[in-house]
């Protein structure tokens, strides 16, 4: 007892602060002096090699310098280019290599020497920066092919002239690209039809908007340079690359070129890992390479369009120049004929740190954050307290705050390992059953508006599986191939009421691969390369499915009729069922084909499932995904820490799909107990899981706190009292306070709760009878205290503890008593205070 | 403006216009009583007990008519929707459930449910919505218990031990009643341990075994409002906690006549020694082994003169909420599956006409059969299932040797039958030769439970007749219709006659033959003006020409409830129909609307259409049941020349909100007396 008396509490308390405030004032110090600066080591091309076919071709290269603290930094404007051999290949001075005649050469960079030899402190990006180090590979090669030339290159529709639709942005959604074009004139969205988009600029309109005769005056030269008046503005100059295209390509008699010809299949980005731009003038180029169905590779750097997720982080010119504004991370996506690619950019304007201080790591996951914190030169906040570690948990993984109790048994253990005992505990809780099963139960739609009756049956099949910890895997393959009574066969429920093949592909897609597919529904995917056909080759798994109905309310019976087909909605062709990215199945004669994919989907190898599952939980503790939004996998959006994405998807395979493995190497991580409170380094991180991230709880959380603080049970109608609110099958249980506090009305799966802040959320927290009437319960905790002779003291001890889950300090105490004295009477006064910590963001929010 | 105002204001044009275009050929038509709820539904042998009564039209019964003379009853009072009755329980019923009906000058009710059981059968005592406030119970118990809306809560406290094992049984829907509850058992503190939606219809099951001694509560809610609002007098439950023996299936569940048969029943909480009971008398069972993993063996013998057809078999037991399983009688030889016969290469043998007893034992599991058919021979092939409690779902598929697929049926027509989803597939062979059936759910499920019969025989082309209804009625000097349904089956196509056994004195039916193309009509029955019996027992008979046979059949009533079948569903299906002659009513009113909004302290107007015999002109004086305090009626106009009553009800600011389920306008002309049907009242 008297180890933990407040006052030795205090004490404590205090002596840590000071020591807090010490070593964060050491960290500080320490980021402002930096002692070493890096000295480049070597310097190196990409691509590496390039392959041209015909004369006049070229390939943008660039010229990245890597430093001995690992970093690296783009040097394509400091180096010096040259060819071995320019009978076959010539470089120009921004490292663009054009084919002269067939053969093999190769180009060389080097540096120049007075930048050699420079320290800091010169005018150079590459002097600002850093040194030369002794003995460092300061020239690089790259290979340069060209294939046979044969005559000049035809020119071709799709390959030459349909990108700059796309570049110049007049095929995207807001403009020609909308469903019903603009002023008359459509093309396909993102050029992912270039048949389609050659007969509406050439042939529609009795071929009006090109002028063979005199090219000049063609509408699609008049109008993108605003020299005819143009609902979408000028787009491109009349001294542009673009402009000379088309015009060359119209008087040439604007030819398709072969249609069915070579696709443009892939677009590789380069640099191809994330780069980190550590200066305000510190650029970076980027080069775009597409490459064709027929093997040929070409140079799109000045073909694509680019746009940045983030124009706050860094910006990106229509040549692929990237800019940095502010320190954070950013995609740069880029996008032609359908094809989409993705540069990762991140800014670090932070001064360097000296030294990284060394925190301890307890798992992989510590390892590659602070890899990355490092690199963003981002001191990680503290670990977190006992306090804070035990309602944090509580909340996180079993949706429910710790009982004061639970909080002081918490803190007396003195064990190293309490806080792993503490999640191997609260995984055989009923309440982690229940809080995942409504996780689930909002990403599943578990709704009456899909199931009808069937709403409570689905959650309780969910909560055994959450329950008994079934493998994940298992878990999938249960709810797609199930057959059976909705009421009987719980799964079946996951075939919700009215879905089509192609929702259940949407659906399907989105909740185990974390692929929205939805575009692709109606065309081909703009910032993915999944096709139409992909998507109705996913839909196909689903034809089979049908439903009769049973002799209850509601009932429905799912079947596999073997003989049903998919049809494609508008030609009616068959279509064959086809896994994503992995081409046709096989099946034998009545065979149920979602069996084929669950054993597809729930492979070890299948890229996406460990990968989206793992995401997924990740974003439910840590509160951001590596992937966000969590169900949006996608080239264009790939993972802030791609490498600890796959080492938890690989451990989370390894350990054979299993949940609470996957939660508790989360939990346990040194990342995950991080403190909220953020240092000057970290205040503004949103990325880098630097410090935890504060949320407000949920509608069912903070329900379901306020009973339990108050003593006095919810009465949600349809339901016996003491049903908590993370208990609740369906959301339409009648309850205001979970509709405010932004419950998911699940009419789509729902992924992420939305947090947002209204004003009938206040009114009804301030002056709502969800608190009051509780409070003033007879039968509450607050009417049993007093009934017990408790002192006020006692009284606010008890709640502090019930709500924070920690113990008042010497001055807040003092404040409660205070608070509590000045309330007409004591019972009042009581109340005011309870009402006010129910009120506290503290209590209102994880943290 | 009210909402109700802005409805008549759309309504009373056309309702006027309707009345003009009716009012030449419409004439009041009876009604019989309608019952909608029983509390209390048990009682212990010996017991006499009041027992209240809800409906409509209920304002004349006089008779308390059980299907069975252990149980009788007398009609102490009653009203528009309410009736008094007390009930006498023989000292010597058995327990289970019993059938009755209330008769009235206005015709007999439909049938109501009502339990024997040798278990306390405490009532629920209100309010014990709240943990701390439940009823207390000692088990065994049958409890009596009405739920009232959304919001009500019905909390049990219960005593158990630790490794004791209960039972906790809902009956709702098996009760018959529009009760969709849900069932949980909780700590004293509210924290749940186990929950049930519903496993038998709508009603809950538990089965739990306890881990520590100590007080448990058992909590029933509403699960879903059925249809008419927020609340509901009608929401009638039992919950038994015990130990009641529960069949699950019976393996096989039939046999041939003369054949002794190795039963083997598949249930819980079955007593050491079970004393097995049979329906049927010419059936004898021996209990042949003891109780192991829930399962016995019960010795059948099937007497050579027994009936062929369903029967019954009960355990002996005192909770009264046993249901029975089906045993069937079959007139052809049988056999049982012998597994494996997953595959062709592995399909088991058939000759026939035979019945072949299979079940699907596991999940994916097939029954393959292989049969030998000669050129033009046509087959019938009859899966018995769901239809007998079985829950297997069943799929019929005939094929060739090469596997290809020749004819397959899922679910077929089967009337008068809860659930019609087992197959039945006739198919002409064009070559001889052998050919397959196979067996199998087409969801692949299965387990020890999912039983079959499957019974091969030559085609026979006929047909059933059902009835809509187990009672008609027909006013002295008017006709009464009663609705018919035929199925045609085994490829007959021809007419079918219908005609009438039982009629009493002064009363005929038109002629009727349901011809080919149609599949429903209705029987018209008229009744002379002097016609005295007022009650009779009928018969009806569907009749047609089938190869040079003239084929007869009784036509079937319907089960008293369609809500399922499985375990635990009893599907009583009355004895006979009965058709009751009343004396037609000087005049019937009808509300137009079904619900009536009402706001405190305001007003609300709804129509009520009056339809009279012509040479009944007497001024109507209108009032009503069931009003809640605070509620008046205000004001009464007559309009379109009295063919329509205006009702304005007002509400006094206090009046509590409220759903009134059972309001009804009634009309009165010094000794006539008539009520609209129920119609449901909103305070807010």
């Amino acid at each position: 007892m008297r180890k933990n008396s407040p006052r030795r509490r205090e004490r404590a308390k205090a002596t840590l602060c000071v020591f807090v405030s010490l070593w964060f004032i050491s960290l500080a110090a320490a980021a402002q002096t930096p002692k070493t600066i890096p000295t480049l080591k070597e310097i190196f091309f990409e691509p590496k090699s390039v392959f041209l076919s015909g004369a006049g071709e070229s390939q943008t290269l660039i010229v990245t310098g890597r430093y001995s603290d690992g970093s690296t930094r783009d040097l394509t404007r400091e180096v010096n280019f040259s060819s071995n051999d320019t009978s076959i290949a010539e470089v120009n001075s921004a490292g663009v290599v054009t084919s002269k005649a067939p053969g093999m050469t190769r180009v060389v960079a080097c540096l120049d020497s007075t930048a050699q030899g420079s320290q800091a402190g010169n005018s150079s990006p590459l002097r600002t920066a850093a040194k030369v180090g002794n003995g460092a590979n300061l020239s690089a090669l790259a290979l340069v092919v060209i294939r046979e030339l044969g005559g000049p290159r035809k020119l071709s529709f799709a390959n030459d002239i349909a990108p700059i639709f796309s570049r110049a942005g007049c095929n995207a959604s807001g403009c020609h690209g909308a469903l019903n074009g603009q002023g008359g004139f459509k093309l396909s969205l993102f050029g992912y039809d270039p048949d389609a988009d050659y007969q509406a600029i050439v042939k529609d309109n009795s071929g009006r908007r090109v002028d063979l005769k005199y090219p000049e005056e063609s509408l699609i030269l008049l109008k993108p340079t605003f020299t005819m008046r143009h609902g979408g503005g000028q787009v491109i100059t009349e001294n542009s690359l673009e402009y000379r295209a088309l015009h060359d390509w119209v008087a040439a008699g604007a030819p398709q070129g072969r249609t069915g010809g070579p696709r443009l299949e892939k677009l590789f980005v380069y640099p191809n890992d994330q780069r980190f731009l550590t200066g305000p003038d510190q650029k970076q180029q980027l080069v775009v390479v597409g490459k064709y169905n027929d093997g040929r590779e070409v140079d799109m750097t000045r073909l694509v369009r680019y746009s940045s997720s983030d124009e706050t982080v860094a910006m990106v010119s229509q040549g692929g120049l990237v800019q940095p504004r502010r320190s954070g991370e950013t995609n740069i996506m880029v996008r032609s004929l359908g094809a989409v690619g993705a540069a990762r950019v991140a800014v670090v304007l932070r001064p360097p740190l000296a030294a990284h201080q060394k925190m301890a790591r307890n798992n992989f996951i510590d390892d590659l954050v602070l890899e990355k914190l490092e690199k963003m030169r981002i001191i990680p906040s503290e670990i977190c307290t006992d306090n804070e570690y035990v309602r944090r948990v509580y909340l996180d993984l079993i949706g429910t705050l710790p009982a004061p109790e639970e909080v002081r048994a918490f803190l007396r253990d003195r064990s190293r390992d309490k806080r792993t005992r503490l999640i191997d505990a609260l995984f055989k809780r009923p309440e982690y059953a229940d809080f995942w099963s409504l996780k689930w139960g909002d990403l599943l739609t578990n709704s009456p508006q899909f199931l009808y009756n069937g709403t409570a049956y689905f959650q309780s099949w969910l909560r055994d599986a959450f329950a008994h910890n079934m493998p994940y895997d298992r878990f999938v393959r249960e709810l797609l191939t199930s057959s059976g009574g909705t009421y009987q066969a719980l799964p079946t429920n996951f075939y919700a009421a009215g879905k089509k093949p192609e929702d259940m592909a949407t659906f399907t897609s989105q909740a185990f691969l974390g692929l929205s597919l939805e575009c692709a529904r109606c065309h081909d995917h703009p910032s993915e390369k999944w096709k139409r056909d992909d998507f109705l080759g996913l839909a196909a798994f689903f034809s089979q499915v049908k439903f009769k109905n049973g002799a209850r309310n509601n009932e429905r019976f799912l079947y596999v009729d073997p003989e049903k087909e998919f049809q494609h909605p508008q030609t009616k062709r068959v279509i064959p069922a086809r896994f994503l990215g992995a081409g046709n199945a096989d099946f034998r004669p009545q065979e149920d084909r979602r069996a084929r994919l669950a054993a597809w989907l729930t492979s070890p190898s299948n890229p996406y499932f460990a990968r989206a599952i793992t995401n997924r939980i990740w974003r439910e503790l840590m509160g951001r995904g590596i992937v966000e939004p969590a169900d949006d996998f996608r080239i264009t959006n790939p993972p802030t820490h791609e490498v600890l994405l796959d080492r938890l998807a690989a451990d989370f395979v390894k350990d054979g799909f299993d949940l609470q493995h996957l939660m508790k190497r989360i939990l346990m991580s040194r990342t995950y107990q991080l403190s909220s409170r953020t240092n000057e380094t970290n205040h503004d991180d949103k990325t880098a899981y630097s410090h935890y991230h504060l949320r407000r709880l949920t509608a069912e959380q903070l329900a379901d706190a306020i009973s339990q603080v108050s003593g006095v049970p919810e009465k949600y109608p349809f339901f016996y009292p003491g049903k908590r609110a993370i208990q609740l099958p369906d959301p339409i249980v009648d309850s205001y306070f979970l509709t405010i506090f932004d419950r998911s009305t699940r009419e789509n799966a729902t992924c992420t709760r939305k947090q947002s802040a209204s004003m009938a959320q206040s009114l009804n927290l301030v002056s709502g009878e969800t608190i009051n009437a509780k409070l003033r319960h007879d039968k509450g905790i607050l009417a049993r205290l007093i009934r017990e002779g408790k002192t006020d003291k006692e009284i606010a001890e008890h709640f502090w503890i019930s709500t924070l889950s920690r113990a008042p300090s010497k001055s807040e105490l003092k404040a409660a008593q205070e608070g509590i004295s000045r309330g007409q009477s004591r019972r009042e006064g009581l109340e005011d205070f309870v009402w006010a910590l129910l009120n506290s963001k503290e209590f209102l929010y994880n943290h | 403006m009210s909402k109700l105002h802005i409805v008549l204001l759309i309504l009373f044009p056309a309702l006027s216009l309707n009345v003009r275009a009716d009012e030449e050929t419409k004439l009041p038509a009876p009604v019989q009583p309608r019952l909608t709820s029983v509390f209390p539904m048990s009682a212990q042998p010996g017991a006499r007990l009041e027992v209240e009564l809800r409906g409509e039209f209920l304002d004349r019964v006089n008779r308390v008519l059980f299907e069975t003379g252990d149980l009788s009853g007398a009609v102490l009072s009653s009203t528009f929707t309410s009736a008094r009755i007390q009930i006498h329980v023989a000292a010597g019923a058995q327990p289970g459930a019993r059938y009755f009906r209330l008769l009235s000058q206005r015709g007999a009710s439909n049938l109501v449910l009502f339990r024997v059981s040798r278990w306390p059968v405490p009532l629920e005592s209100e309010p014990n919505d709240e943990l701390d406030s439940p009823t207390v119970v000692s088990l065994p118990v049958l409890i009596n218990a009405r739920l009232s809306s959304m919001n009500d809560v019905d909390l049990f406290r219960f005593h158990a031990k630790n490794g004791e094992r209960i039972q906790f049984n809902v009956l709702g829907a098996r009760n018959w009643t529009p009760a969709d509850v849900s069932l949980a058992i909780l700590w004293p503190n509210g924290r749940e341990i186990v929950h049930d939606e519903g496993r038998f219809i709508w009603d809950p099951y538990i089965d739990h075994m306890f881990e520590k001694e100590g007080d448990y509560l058992a909590a029933v809610t509403v699960t879903r409002m059925p249809a008419g609002g927020q609340s509901r007098n009608d929401l009638n439950y039992q919950l038994a906690i015990g130990r009641s023996p529960f069949i699950w299936s019976l393996f096989p569940f039939g046999g041939a006549k003369g054949s002794t048969v190795e039963v083997e029943m598949l249930a819980d909480f079955v007593p050491t020694s079970p004393v097995v009971i049979f329906s049927e008398k010419r059936i004898d069972a021996r209990v042949q082994a003891g109780i192991r993993n829930n399962c016995c063996k019960i010795l059948t013998a099937i007497a050579p003169d027994a009936t062929a057809g369903i029967h019954e078999l009960l355990l002996a037991e005192n909770s009264g909420i046993l249901a029975p399983a089906k045993f069937a009688v079959g007139d052809f030889p049988e056999c049982l599956e012998v597994e494996p016969n997953d595959s062709a290469r592995v399909a088991q043998t058939l000759s026939f006409p035979a019945t072949v007893n299979g079940r699907i034992d596991r999940n994916g599991d097939e029954d393959w059969y292989r049969i030998s058919a000669e050129t033009g021979q046509a087959l019938t092939f009859i899966i018995d299932a769901e239809k007998y409690g079985s829950v297997l779902d069943s799929q019929l598929t005939l094929l060739d040797t090469g596997g290809r697929r020749l004819a397959s049926n899922d679910d077929a027509k089967w009337p008068g039958r809860p659930l019609n989803r087992d197959p039945l597939l006739t198919y002409r062979f064009k070559e001889k030769g052998d050919y397959f059936v196979k067996v199998s759910s087409p969801y692949q499920r299965g387990d020890p439970d999912h039983v079959y019969r499957l019974t091969v025989r030559p085609q026979q082309p006929g047909f059933v007749v059902s009835l809509n209804s187990d009672r008609a009625v027909v006013a002295r000097g008017g006709s009464g219709k009663l609705g018919i349904s035929v199925v045609r089956q085994e490829g007959f196509e021809g007419d079918v006659r219908i005609d009438v056994e039982g009629l009493p004195a002064g009363v005929t039916a038109k002629p009727l033959i349901i011809p080919k193309e149609k599949d429903s009509d209705s029987l018209v029955v008229e009744a002379a003006e002097g016609s005295d019996q007022p009650l009779s027992e009928i018969e009806v008979f569907g009749a047609a020409a089938i190869g040079g046979n003239e084929i007869r059949r009784r036509a079937w009533l319907p089960p008293s409830r369609f809500q399922g079948s499985g375990p635990g569903f009893s599907d009583y299906t009355p004895r006979k129909p009965l058709l009751s002659v009343v004396d037609a009513p000087w005049f019937s009113l009808e509300s137009a609307a079904s619900t009536v909004y009402l706001v405190r302290g305001g007003k609300a107007e709804f129509g009520v259409k009056i339809t009279r015999r012509p040479e009944f002109t007497a001024p109507l004086e209108i009032s009503s049941e069931n009003l809640p305090a605070g509620v008046t009626i205000d004001q009464v106009d007559f309009i379109d020349e009295g063919r329509m009553a205006r009702i304005t009800l007002t509400a006094t600011e206090s009046t509590p909100q409220a759903r009134i389920p059972d309001l009804v306008v009634v009309g009165k002309s010094r000794e006539k007396k008539e009520s609209a049907p129920r119609i449901s009242l909103q305070v807010d």
